[in-house]
Parts: C-alpha cells; structure tokens; sequence
C-alpha cells in the first residue's frame, strides 16, 4: 500500500554519500554489525539489503526503525548508500495523544456520573462538626519555629475552596498534559531519530565505528 | 562463573554482579565534578527537608510537591545525560517515550481506578465496617517522627509485598515483567504490569491520621531518596546514606540476570529493612533483565501476568488429570 504523506509520519527516507567508490558487499559488510544483532534477520540481494527486527535491545542503533531497507549506488565518482526504513515506535507516538485525550474524556465523564449526591455531602459534612479540637505542634516543633498547622476552621475553608474549584473526583489534566507530552515527543523523535540514523549509518561506513562493544575500530588482525 | 558468597548465598553465579562497595567505581575528573556528584544526594534531601518543615501552609501543598517533583525529575534527567553510570544504559528515545507510556498510565487511568480499590477505599472500608476511627495521636508527635513513620509504615509494607512477588507464583505474574526493563532510568520504575504498579502502591498508613505537613516531608523521602533506585548516574554516595537508604547500585543487584542477586534489595526507600531481615546484598551490575535480556514489548507486559498464568494453569492440569494413554496395564 502506498500513503505518499501518510507514511511519512513513520517511514525515514535518505542517502549518506561514501567517502570512496566501494562495493555493495564492502559496504554491507561495515553495517554488518547493525544486522548482527538478537532478533533481526535479513538478506542481501545484489546491492539492496532488506532487514527487520523483532522488539530489538534498547540499546540497539536501529530500535527505532525495525524494518526497511539500505541500497548501495554506484555513480560515476561515488557510492551512495539510499535507505527507506520504517517505525512503528514513531506511529505509536503520533498516534498516543489520541489515547490519552481519550483517557481525559473519560475522566471528565467518569465525573459526571459518578458526583457525589448532595445528602451524601451533608453526612460528610456532620462527621466533619464531630471532629475534636484543632491540631498542635509538638514543642520540639515549636522550638524549631517549625509554622502552626492550619486550624481546623482554616481547614474546612481550604476544603470548601477546593471542593468549588473541584470539577469531581477524577483530574484530567495530567492525561491533557501527557497527550500534548507525546506530542511534543513525535516531533522530536520525527526529526532526531532520523538524524542519528543518518549519523549512524555514516560513522559505520567511513569506518569510525566497526566493534559494536567498544564503539571504536576494531583492531586488524596483523 | 564462580559468585561471591554473601552470608549463605552465592552471588553473581549466573551473571555478572559486583559485591561491596569497595570494589564499584568512584566519580572521577575535574574536583567540582567529584564534589558535585559526591554532595547532590545528601543537600538536596535536606534542602527539601528544610523547605517542607518552615514552608508557610499557603506553599506547603500537594501542589507545590507536584512542581518541585517533576522538576526534579527533569533535573535527574539531565544529570543521566551528563554522568551516566552505564553508557549501556543511555536513555534513548524510544526508551524515554516507552517510560513515558507507563507513567502516564499512572498519571491517568490507574489513579482513577485506585480511588475506587485502592488502599484509601479499602481502609475506609474497613473503618466503616468497625466503626473505627483514625488513629489520631500520631499528630501529637514531632513533625520529622511522623514523617519517618509514614514513610517507614509504607516501606515494610512493600518490602513484604514485593518479597512476596519474588516468592509466591501468582504475585511473581504481576511482578516479571518489571524485571525486564534492561537498563535503570529515572522513569523505569513506573515500567510493568498495572496489577503489579496497583499491588506495590497499597499502603496500611490511611489507618493512621498524620499532620499534613508530615505527609509532604515523608513523600521528600520519596522524591529524593526511594527516585534513585532507577537512575543511570553514578555517584558517591556516602556510606551512612548506602547503609539506611537505597539506592541504584542496590537496586542494579536487584534487577541482575542472576537469579539469587534479583532476591536481594527488596525495599523502595529504607534499604535497612533489607539489612534486618538480611536480604541486603551491597553491590552493583550493569547486565540486567530477564531471559539472557530481552525487551519486553508495552502489548506483552500488559497481558503478561494473565497469558503466563494461563499457560501455567493448563500445563498443571494437563499434568495432573491426563495420564499418559499409552502406559501397558500390567
């Protein structure tokens, strides 16, 4: 199925220019270790190299885009190494505002149907009258000059404030403040993880990073 | 791989774990760097303790505990970024947005369901059905005894509880799939199944009646001690701190690849729990989970605990009602 702008909500598309003409299979042979990892099969066909891993590590270099595929092309004075990978992680993120917007909605639903009735208000009320008298400090608190705690007059004004500003016994907010979080994250993660993708396949190819343990060359065998 | 022996156990036999304090690595390079990270822990605990205690009441309120415990969290982000223990435990995006998934199920649907089963409800339950009242002398006492009391109550609780998850099947269900996150960050302990987050969040404490000062100093405890367990930054942590309280190297041990390290460390907050009932294993690993280490996908930790359980429930009956059919009779 092709989705031109849809996909591009997921998919990552992109070229590294290599340094020197080198081969498909030289070149493959240098993301090798991006491939060698727990979960992830792929085949090599001519100069296209199709991959996908199944729940990669979290430290894995291409967590993030679990399946696609890394073509080799050779131009007159240069190799090009075009890739087209996919997400299912950045998918996940777009689409996770939508569930806790829900989450909100249900909150505030959840609110409506279940508000307290009033004689039910009032009982709460009387067994807050039978209360004893207000609370004390200790004197080593005192002597700390640690403040008063509110008296229980202030404290049924406190509650009475909050219980107008209430809305019922479910906040939405934070579900509200978590969907504009994931939000912002996709957009993120839509522009970083593309650009470290880009890095990394960069840094294998011009040989920077070869030992996937030590992050460094690895030594040549003399 | 030969272990070290830590009273009658064997210790790191079946992955690497490094045993006493001695022999884990220490913050090293510029002396503001050093100082830094051997100082932050202890200053900001007492800094906190300090503005919770002379706070006037109109700041000292849930509100403001909320702002300064998201703050800090976003500060402790930063400092993973700056000195990560492990850098195989560097926070990633996707790890980041996965923790994040699991954090706002706590923010949202699972406080929404713990109003109606939660501890409060239950104990007002409870209360309802005795017609007990609130064991209301607790507000007599110092602020900072109260404050211990609070947080010491729900500690031994959930020491039993999750002890109880390490050595009772049923519980175990709910608790693995925590015990496949890989690597320690700040939000990681928010990571597993929603029965397992409802279960270590019950508390007896709502039988007791506190100042609600108290309240806000004990929950200081939790922002700037028990938050430690999962964080990816190395410090030097004074000894008398690593002796009452816990902290990620203790917590690392905790959620090792070796078996009889992951039973070891068991509480949130005071890691001297562990030491009375000598449970405490002092050490650190950096190779964690389960299964040699793989990544337990958001879709199986939720239903984990009930497909497991299913499966082990129909291999039980197969092997206790279905003979073999082709045994000869005699």
């Amino acid at each position: 199925m092709n989705l031109p702008y849809i996909e591009k909500i997921w998919r990552a598309e992109g070229s590294v220019m290599l340094d020197e003409p080198q081969s498909a299979d030289a070149a493959f042979g240098k993301l090798d270790p991006l491939f060698k990892t727990n979960g992830t099969t792929y085949q090599v066909d001519g100069d296209t190299l199709t991959y996908k891993k199944d729940n990669p590590a979290a430290q894995d270099k291409l967590a993030t885009f679990t399946s696609g595929t890394v073509r080799v092309v050779q131009e007159p004075t240069a190799t090009r190494l075009d890739y087209d990978v996919k997400s299912p992680a950045l998918l996940a993120v777009f689409l996770a505002p939508l569930l806790f917007l829900a989450f909100g909605q249900l909150a505030v639903v959840v609110n409506a149907w279940d508000t307290p009735a009033d004689d039910e208000t009032e009982e709460a009320e009387k067994a807050d009258e039978e209360e004893e008298a207000d609370p004390q400090l200790h004197p080593i608190d005192e002597f700390l000059g640690a403040p008063q705690p509110e008296t229980l007059e202030e404290k049924k004004q406190r509650e009475k404030e909050k219980e107008e500003e209430d809305d019922g016994k479910h906040d939405p907010i934070p579900a509200f403040v978590l969907a504009a979080l994931f939000a912002i994250l996709y957009g993120v993660g839509r522009v970083l993880e593309p650009y470290l993708l880009r890095k990394t396949f960069r840094r294998y190819l011009s040989g920077e990073v070869i030992d996937e343990e030590t992050e460094s060359p690895a030594q040549t065998p003399g | 791989m030969a272990g070290t022996r830590v009273g009658k156990r064997i210790i790191g036999a079946d992955a690497p774990v490094t045993v006493g304090w001695e022999n884990l690595p220490r913050v090293e390079g510029h002396p503001f760097k050093v100082a830094f990270f051997t100082w932050f822990q202890p200053v900001t605990l007492f800094a906190l303790l300090a503005f919770w205690y002379y706070a006037p009441n109109e700041i000292a309120t849930a509100k403001t505990a909320i702002i300064i415990g998201l703050s800090f969290r976003l500060l402790l982000l930063g400092l993973e970024w700056v000195n990560p223990r492990h850098k195989s435990w560097q926070l990633t995006w996707k790890e980041l947005v996965t923790d994040l998934f699991y954090v706002g199920l706590g923010y949202t649907v699972l406080r929404m369901v713990d109003v109606y089963f939660g501890d409060g409800a239950i104990i007002g339950l409870v209360q309802d059905s005795f017609e007990w009242d609130k064991f209301s002398w607790f507000t007599g006492l110092p602020l900072l005894l109260q404050a211990f009391l609070i947080s010491f109550i729900f500690d031994f609780g959930q020491y039993w509880m999750h002890r109880g998850m390490h050595n009772w099947y049923p519980l175990w269900l709910t608790h693995a799939p925590h015990h496949y996150i890989t690597q320690l960050n700040i939000n990681k302990g928010a990571v597993g199944n929603p029965v397992e987050l409802f279960l270590i969040g019950l508390g007896v404490g709502g039988f007791f009646d506190f100042l609600p000062r108290a309240f806000l100093l004990a929950g200081t405890l939790g922002v700037a001690v028990s938050v430690y367990q999962h964080i990816n930054v190395r410090f030097n942590t004074p000894a008398w701190w690593r002796f009452i309280f816990n902290t990620t190297e203790h917590h690392s041990v905790h959620h090792s690849q070796d078996y009889e390290a992951t039973r070891s460390n068991y509480s949130g907050t005071w890691i001297i729990i562990d030491r009375i009932f000598g449970t405490c294993v002092d050490g650190e690993a950096e190779k964690l989970g389960m299964e040699g280490g793989r990544r337990m996908p958001i879709t199986e930790t939720m239903h984990y605990p009930f497909t497991e359980g299913y499966k082990t429930f129909k291999s039980w009956v197969a092997r206790r009602f279905h003979r073999p059919s082709n045994v000869p009779a005699e």
